[in-house]
Parts: C-alpha cells; sequence; structure tokens
C-alpha cells in the first residue's frame, strides 16, 4: 500500500500540473461570458466529443457500475446497453438541431436557450432554478474523490472533499468553459486506457481465452446464486424487472440533454462537425463502459465489505502497484471532468439566465450593457465559489448512497426540461409557452411525488415517468393552445 | 447463445445499437 501511495502521490502531482496548464490557456482565452460559458462557439469536434464523453461519465461509472455488477451480476451489464444505445441517440437526434436553432439564437445554457426559444421568463427562470438541482450531482463527485483520497493517500475524508472541491473551484474559476473543455479531453484519454485495460487483464486473471474465462465467471457466480446470471436480477436496485430496463433506457435517451452536456454541443465551431464529434463520443463511451467488466471479475477473484471498493480492490490483485495508482487517478478525473462541467453550466444560469437575461433586462437591476456583462463575468466567477463552499457542505458528512444523490439531479432535470425541448425541436406547431411552462412545472412534481412517495425503487424509472409526463402534457397542453401561435405569441 | 442469455444479449444489443446510431448518423447528418 505504501508503494501504491507514493505512485499516486507522484501521479497527482503531475495531473495537477497538466491541469493546471490546461486552465492557464483556458483563462488565457476567456474574456467574454459567452467565452466562459460555451468556449465562444469555437471548439473542433474531437476535442468537444472527448469532453462531452468525460463529462458524460463520473466517478459513479468506475465505482457505482462496477460496484452493481460486483453485487448483482450480469444484469448489470443492462447499464452498459442503456449508455451505449439509448445516450447516443439522444444525442443525435437533440444536437443537430439545437446547435444549427442556436446560430440565430446565441443562447449560452439549456435554460438560457428554452427561455429564448418560448421567449418566456417563467421557462427560463424555473428551467434554471430546476437545473440548480445538479448541486447533489457536484456534491456527490466530491464524496467520490474524497474516499480515493482517504483510501489511497490516506488524507482524512473531509480533507479530501476540501481538497478536490479548491482544485476544481480553481480551474474553472479561472479558464471557465475553456479549462474546462481542454481537461476533460486530456482526461477522457486516461478513462479510456482505464477502461481497456481493466476489460484485458480478464486474459491473465483467468483460465483459457475470453469464452472460456467468462464461461468460468458465470458458472462460479450461477453456483452461488442463480440471479447473478440471470437477464433481471430481483435483488438489484435498477434492474429487477423489465420495465425498470425500460425506464432505465428512456432516462439515459435524456441524459444527453443535461445543461453540462448540452453546452457542449453548443460550444462546437462549425454545426457541420456534428458528426465526427458523435463518432469520438461512441468511441470514448466504449472504451470507458468496458470497464463495468471488472465489476464481474472482482466477483469472482476479491471479497469486499462496501460494493463501492469492488474495483479497487480488483485492481490492486490483478495490476501492479503503478497501476492501482493509476486507477486512483483516473476516478478523480472521471469526477473532475463532470464536475467542472455542472460548475460552468451552473454559473452561467446565476449569471446570465437569471442575472443578464432576467433581471437586468426586464429592469430589475439598472445597469448599461458594458457594466451588466462585466458583472455578470464576475458574477459567472464567484457563484463557481459559492457553488463549491456549498457542495462541500453538503457531503461534508459522507452520505450513505452517492448514487442516489446523483440521480435525484439528473432525473429532476429530464423531468423538468426535456417536454419543451423536444416539443420546440420536432413539433414546433405545438411548442407553445403555456405548454412548456405546464410541462415544466408537471414533469418535475410527478418524478418528485414518486421519489418522495419511494413508488418506484429505481430512481432512473422514477426519473422516465416524470420525463414521459412532461412530454405528454407538453403535447396535450400544445395542441390545445397551439392557436396562440399564430396570434397572441406569432 | 454466448456464454449465458445475459452476454448474448449485450454482444447482439452492442453490435445493434452501433447499426443503429450509425445508420441514423448517416441519415439525419447527411449534409
Amino acid at each position: 500500500m505504501t508503494e501504491i501511495r507514493i505512485m499516486m502521490w507522484v501521479g497527482l502531482v503531475i495531473f495537477l500540473v497538466l491541469i493546471g496548464v490546461l486552465g492557464y490557456i483556458g483563462s488565457k482565452k476567456t474574456k467574454t461570458i459567452a467565452d466562459f460559458s460555451i468556449a465562444g462557439a469555437s471548439l473542433g469536434p474531437v476535442v468537444l466529443g472527448l469532453a462531452y464523453a468525460a463529462t458524460f461519465f463520473s466517478a459513479s461509472t468506475f465505482i457505482g457500475y462496477t460496484g452493481w455488477a460486483y453485487e448483482w451480476g450480469f444484469s448489470s451489464l443492462w447499464i452498459f446497453l442503456t449508455l451505449i444505445a439509448a445516450s447516443p441517440l439522444g444525442l443525435i437526434v437533440i444536437a443537430k438541431r439545437a446547435r444549427a436553432m442556436n446560430i440565430t439564437q446565441n443562447s449560452l445554457s439549456l435554460p438560457d436557450w428554452l427561455g429564448d426559444r418560448y421567449d418566456s421568463d417563467f421557462v427560463r427562470v424555473g428551467a434554471a432554478l430546476i437545473c440548480l438541482f445538479n448541486i447533489f450531482y457536484i456534491a456527490a463527485q466530491f464524496a467520490a474523490g474524497a474516499w480515493i483520497f482517504n483510501t489511497l493517500l490516506g488524507i482524512p475524508y473531509e480533507m479530501g472533499v476540501v481538497f478536490i472541491a479548491v482544485i476544481v473551484v480553481a480551474y474553472v474559476f479561472g479558464g471557465g468553459s475553456y479549462a474546462d473543455i481542454y481537461t476533460d479531453a486530456a482526461q477522457a484519454v486516461l478513462m479510456m486506457i482505464m477502461g481497456v485495460l481493466v476489460f484485458v487483464s480478464i486474459f491473465w486473471m483467468f483460465d483459457g481465452g475470453l469464452t472460456a474465462s467468462l464461461t468460468q465467471i458465470s458458472d462460479t457466480l450461477a453456483a452461488r446464486d442463480p440471479n447473478l446470471v440471470a437477464v433481471t436480477n430481483p435483488d438489484s436496485i435498477v434492474f429487477y424487472s423489465i420495465p425498470a430496463i425500460i425506464g432505465a433506457f428512456i432516462i439515459q435517451f435524456a441524459f444527453a440533454a443535461q445543461p453540462q452536456l448540452f453546452n457542449k454541443v453548443l460550444a462546437l465551431k462549425d454545426p457541420k462537425d456534428m458528426r465526427l464529434m458523435i463518432l469520438v463520443y461512441i468511441g470514448s463511451a466504449i472504451c470507458f463502459l468496458l470497464v463495468i467488466f471488472g465489476g464481474l471479475y472482482a466477483a469472482v477473484v476479491v471479497d469486499v465489505d462496501n460494493l463501492d471498493q469492488s474495483l479497487l480492490q480488483y485492481v490492486t490483485v490483478a495490476f501492479p502497484p503503478i497501476i492501482s495508482a493509476f486507477l486512483g487517478l483516473v476516478i478523480i478525473a472521471a469526477a473532475m471532468s463532470t464536475t467542472d462541467g455542472i460548475f460552468v453550466v451552473m454559473s452561467t444560469i446565476v449569471a446570465n439566465d437569471i442575472y443578464l437575461k432576467f433581471l437586468v433586462r426586464r429592469g430589475y437591476i439598472k445597469k448599461t450593457q458594458a457594466e451588466a456583462e462585466h458583472t455578470a463575468l464576475w458574477l459567472s466567477r464567484w457563484s463557481v465559489i459559492a457553488v463549491g463552499v456549498i457542495a462541500s457542505l453538503i457531503v461534508f458528512n459522507p452520505p450513505e448512497s452517492i448514487g442516489m444523490f446523483i440521480w435525484i439531479g439528473i432525473s429532476g432535470v429530464a423531468s423538468g426540461t426535456l417536454g419543451p425541448l423536444l416539443a420546440s425541436l420536432f413539433f414546433p406547431g405545438l411548442a407553445t409557452r403555456t405548454a412548456a411552462s405546464c410541462s415544466l412545472v408537471s414533469g418535475l412534481v410527478a418524478y418528485l411525488l414518486i421519489l418522495l412517495t419511494g413508488a418506484i425503487k429505481s430512481t432512473m424509472a422514477a426519473g422516465s415517468v416524470g420525463v414521459l409526463v412532461g412530454l405528454a402534457v407538453m403535447l396535450v397542453v400544445g395542441s390545445a393552445t397551439r392557436h396562440h401561435l399564430t396570434t397572441r405569441e406569432g | 447463445m454466448w456464454v449465458n442469455d445475459m452476454l448474448t444479449i449485450w454482444l447482439y444489443g452492442t453490435i445493434g445499437a452501433l447499426v443503429v446510431c450509425a445508420i441514423s448518423l448517416a441519415v439525419w447528418y447527411r449534409d
């Protein structure tokens, strides 16, 4: 363990220098609020494809999903399929029109985009407030990072929270989304290497080729409990039934429209490059997700008390110490690359969506255009610090389940925003202001009711119901109020 | 069947998903 600790420290220093340099380059390029939020819509497809993938997959992919595979066996591979089928399709469907419409709209975030599209303060501020739920997502990543620091470096958990919060806040504060996207692309490469390494470890950890080794794993787990090799496992908190699996597919489709991912779509310089960006994302996603097999290998090779520790334990058995240290860094990178994207979105929401486009534009705060722009950039940076402090406080006592924190945010945002987003892209004839407002409220309320009553065990499935309610209300109210489009809302 | 039911679903599901993504990218993003 001492050897791992020394290597982890050395690796961490190199890693911090690297992201420090990238953050510095980003800060040099950040001069306006548009630079801060969507990198001035100036980036290329390969960098953005990698950044999109790194933002999409967080520490939960490496810690949480491998833990599911360790605990509930082969049925956990459904998460691989939902992420490789539904999420890319969501991106394919949404990205093209959203980016194309933004050529004339010039919006900086998802709430901004919706507010501009519907010309509605209620939709803008409502979506902005819903997106603030993602502070739990940030908090969960801080907890995951702190846990790694604790396990691999022996740093007390609370200090670990402060440590990772300070690092992320520092480079987002300076470099905005340039720093976010550059560091994400670097972190994506690390995550790809780790995913592939863990997958191929089957060749030296088990006897025979791929099929023989997987058969050996399958037989061992089946002898322990037949549910571990079944298509659904009643013990699982996610893939316990066919409807729960369908729910997971729906919510993963909606995930592609999460605000921290949506702003990467808006940052693409030439909309014609969207296809290459999506291909880069899908390719890197497959490499990341291969890590889930590590949970299945771990179920045979190691025995842990806490399922979140399974991958780390497996890697210490299957690889030399330097790779364990590398895994620690990769998980930190995964947590940071997701967190920084959400940071950028949250500060854009405060500075642009609420301050600039609502409070200043409606005259609640009197400022000249130049003064307001200046204050907005200042506000976007300082809100990064505020969010960092609040998120740290939330997880100062380690949460029971970081996975639940994450899905509270994602499902809430998707429930409220997907109806108005999809309608504006694909049913413009039904995309009325009234329908968007009703969809926003009803999708969120439906989701919260299911969540609070515990009517559905899986938070992913609960989110999918919220999304479907939001969509249905959007279409029904849109049909009823469509005459407004030609008269009042024109 | 490859190893067990779930791995078979995983294998064909992954291939199928990639084919669907490739086709939809080719059609939807045709310039």
